[in-house]
């Protein structure tokens, strides 16, 4: 038995939740209710994190929860679910995100030179702070992470809110561990950048 | 990197409060109508299945295991036809033999690009850019960026030393050298740009022994990710990451040219013509508000300090693996305590503290202490009443604010202590080192790869943790118990004061928010919730 079998054998709701993942793949809707119940909070703020905006979060989350009920049943190992589903809502909201993009690069290109097409990211208003904080606040925190890149803005979410191992993130993400770690080390650093800026 | 350090926790803190803590309304429904419209994609037959595993991994693994019985069977049917053709190979000294041992091979070829000696390379990336670096073989690596496969004259140099990375750049007009510190390996760069990663959730495999620009390679799979592996180097030559298409395009390095041997000294001297300035004066030029650079706090260069060994004599487990099933169950189930964690990152410092007070009976109460001084008040997370809530600091009108974290799961309503890394898988296998004492306390070494844990002999619990770097990373992570205590806290200290604000959702600066964001009209002080026995 390996450690990881080993910690789910003593925490009954890892175990409780497995149960559910099984029952769900069988079809049952019932149980697929419960799953979305305890994660469709921390799903659609991952999506709002890649997406800053309410209405495509929903979208997004709803897509993703639909989708991950239709593949269910290919899910063989109940164990990896938690990152299954990230990834799944991660790719529904970065295709959202990208579908906008590209419907704004058509859209709202400017007309005549001087003209300014909608920012992409909220807007930066440099004179919004003019003196360096030594304690950053909460807000200054929130407007920094809004500059961040949508893929380093997801990392810090999965990692700092929903407190997801690394181990998970990863599967989550697609990628290796170890990108993972250097992943999340680079948007933290860009954080503290971005904060820099917001000072 | 000139940021300001933030600690995990104010990241959280952060972050929960700026973004939603719930869902839209009504989203739960309108999901259950829809997957009440929706059928399933049943599964095909047990070993097929697998090939269409929904989870990327395991399908790859799946692939992975069909490709190998394919590639036996070919093997087999060319079998003669290889034995014909041996001889015209070359002969062969050890390192062309294949590695028994697929997955150490690979981290040891990563873990020599620490080693590397002098040596120039250009990487292709498919569709992409294409890069030039040159190591002198003592610490200095260059970088010549060019856009375009085809740009005859790099766009970007940089110089990438241990801890600094070095660049051109314009500084209100004038060229100047910018120097941005807190860097990480300067050879981890590298690994990098060839795609050389060590890390597969699926099992490795051996492809074969193969030729790239006249270099012997071992090739290597695992999973999406395959890898030609150059015998002398350990450098990638080639490497293709192929994700779920669904989550994004192939990434794919092509190593073009490869040369071993002393490189010109030039190349790694800044440009003499130009001013040198930190990377602090520098992020300050772009910054409009800012009117002169930040001056952090200097890294306090915290050395690690490791424990000293247990006098005495005292007896290591005999069966590990059960050791530590019985160290993680213990963790479990726990009775009325108090503990101080420490946690730094050393060199540079970035420390805490985690304050915990548990009543053995579900209500917890966790102090994350950033300020030790105290001028700073910690982030308190209480739960009690089966409820987890945070604090805010103060309303305006002085009152403590706190958020509803929401329902606490069963599965959080233990004492919280961290098992710090105990509860990894280990491939290698965890090794027992001996005994040291930690918190004045024999405890057992237990050792696996780059992670050292020290186990309570009597306690049987974690009591501290190090991550060590591997040769291409440079931080090592240490949380360690400074104090520990088995007896019932203050039942004080597991109620929300008399005078808390509760905010149901979002926090902003001394106000709840609502959905959008906007402050809410503060409600009355929120009675305590009753005890939970």
């Amino acid at each position: 038995m390996t450690v990881d079998a080993l910690t789910r054998a003593a925490n009954p709701a890892l175990s409780a939740d497995e149960a559910l993942v099984r029952r769900a793949r069988n079809g049952d809707a019932a149980a697929f209710e419960q799953l979305l119940g305890t994660r469709i909070d921390r799903c659609y703020r991952l999506a709002w994190s890649i997406l800053s905006n309410d209405a495509d979060a929903a979208d997004a989350t709803q897509e993703a929860f639909v989708l991950a009920w239709r593949q269910l049943p290919r899910l063989r190992d109940p164990a990896v679910f938690d990152g299954w589903l990230n990834r799944i809502v991660a790719n529904a909201a970065l295709m959202a995100r990208r579908h906008r993009v590209r419907l704004r690069e058509v859209s709202v290109r400017p007309a005549f030179p001087g003209d300014t097409a909608e920012p992409l990211e909220p807007p930066y208003d440099p004179l919004a702070r003019t003196a360096i904080d030594n304690v950053p606040d909460n807000d200054a925190i929130g407007r920094a992470f809004d500059r961040l890149r949508p893929q380093e803005r997801m990392i810090l979410v999965l990692h700092h809110v929903d407190e997801r191992p690394v181990a998970e993130i990863a599967r989550s993400l697609g990628v290796p561990v170890g990108t993972a770690k250097w992943r999340l080390h680079a948007a933290r650093a860009a954080l503290e950048k971005a904060l820099e800026a917001e000072a | 990197m000139s940021g300001r350090a933030l600690t995990d926790a104010q990241i959280a803190a952060a972050l929960r409060a700026h973004l939603p803590q719930r869902a839209q309304a009504g989203i739960e429904d309108r999901i259950l109508d829809e997957v009440a419209r929706t059928a399933q994609d049943r599964p095909l037959p047990k070993f097929v299945a697998g090939l269409w595993d929904a989870d990327p991994t395991a399908r790859r693994r799946y692939q992975l295991i069909a490709a190998t019985l394919l590639v036996a069977l070919t093997l087999a049917a060319v079998a003669g036809v290889g034995a014909l053709l041996q001889d015209k190979r070359l002969p062969d000294p050890l390192s062309l033999e294949p590695p028994t041992d697929v997955r150490a091979y690979v981290v040891d070829a990563y873990e020599g690009v620490a080693e590397l000696p002098a040596l120039s390379i250009t990487i292709v990336e498919v569709e992409g850019t294409k890069t030039r670096w040159t190591y002198n073989g003592t610490g200095v690596l260059r970088l010549d960026h060019y856009f375009s496969p085809n740009d005859p004259e790099p766009g970007l140099m940089r110089l990438y030393t241990d801890g600094v990375m070095a660049e051109e750049a314009d500084l209100g007009g004038e060229q100047v050298w910018v120097e941005h510190g807190q860097q990480g390996k300067a050879l981890a760069e590298l690994a990098m740009a060839t795609g050389l990663s060590t890390f597969c959730q699926a099992d490795w495999a051996y492809v074969g022994l193969e030729y790239l620009i006249g270099r012997p390679v071992h090739r290597v799979k695992c999973g999406g990710l395959e890898m030609w592996l150059d015998i002398e180097t350990g450098l990638a030559l080639r490497s293709i990451n192929a994700q779920d298409p669904a989550i994004g395009p192939t990434i794919e390095f092509t190593v073009v040219q490869l040369e071993i041997g002393p490189q010109p000294a030039e190349l790694f001297l800044p440009p003499s013509d130009r001013r040198t300035v930190s990377g602090d004066v520098y992020d300050c030029s772009l910054d409009p508000a800012c009117e002169s650079p930040s001056v952090e706090p200097a890294p306090s260069m915290r050395p690690v300090v490791t424990p000293p060994p247990a006098p005495g004599d005292h007896a290591a487990p005999s069966d590990l693996a059960g050791f530590i099933a019985d160290v993680l169950a213990t963790h479990e189930g726990l009775p009325p305590l108090e503990m101080l964690v420490e946690e730094y990152r050393s060199p540079f410092g970035m420390d805490a503290q985690r304050r915990t007070f548990f009543d053995g009976s579900g209500r917890r109460r966790q102090e994350h202490i950033f300020d030790p001084s105290g001028a700073r008040p910690p982030t308190v997370y209480l739960t009690t009443g089966g409820r987890t809530y945070e604090s805010y600091g103060l309303t305006e009108d002085g009152r403590t604010l706190w958020q509803d974290l929401g329902p606490s799961p069963v599965a959080e309503s233990g004492p919280d202590v961290p098992t710090l890394g105990l509860g990894e898988p280990c491939s290698e296998g965890w090794e027992h080192r001996g005994f040291d004492l930690v918190v004045g306390r024999p405890a057992h070494h237990l050792v696996c790869r780059y992670l050292e844990i020290w186990v309570d002999d009597g306690w049987r619990l974690v009591v501290r943790s190090q991550r060590n770097p591997d040769p291409l990373d440079f931080m090592t992570f240490v949380r360690e118990v400074q104090e520990f205590r088995f007896e019932q806290p203050p039942a004080a200290l597991f109620e929300l004061p008399e005078d808390a604000v509760v905010c149901p959702g979002r926090v902003g600066d001394g106000v709840c928010l609502d959905d959008t964001g906007n402050p809410m009209p503060l409600p009355g002080a929120s009675p305590s919730p009753s005890p939970s026995g």
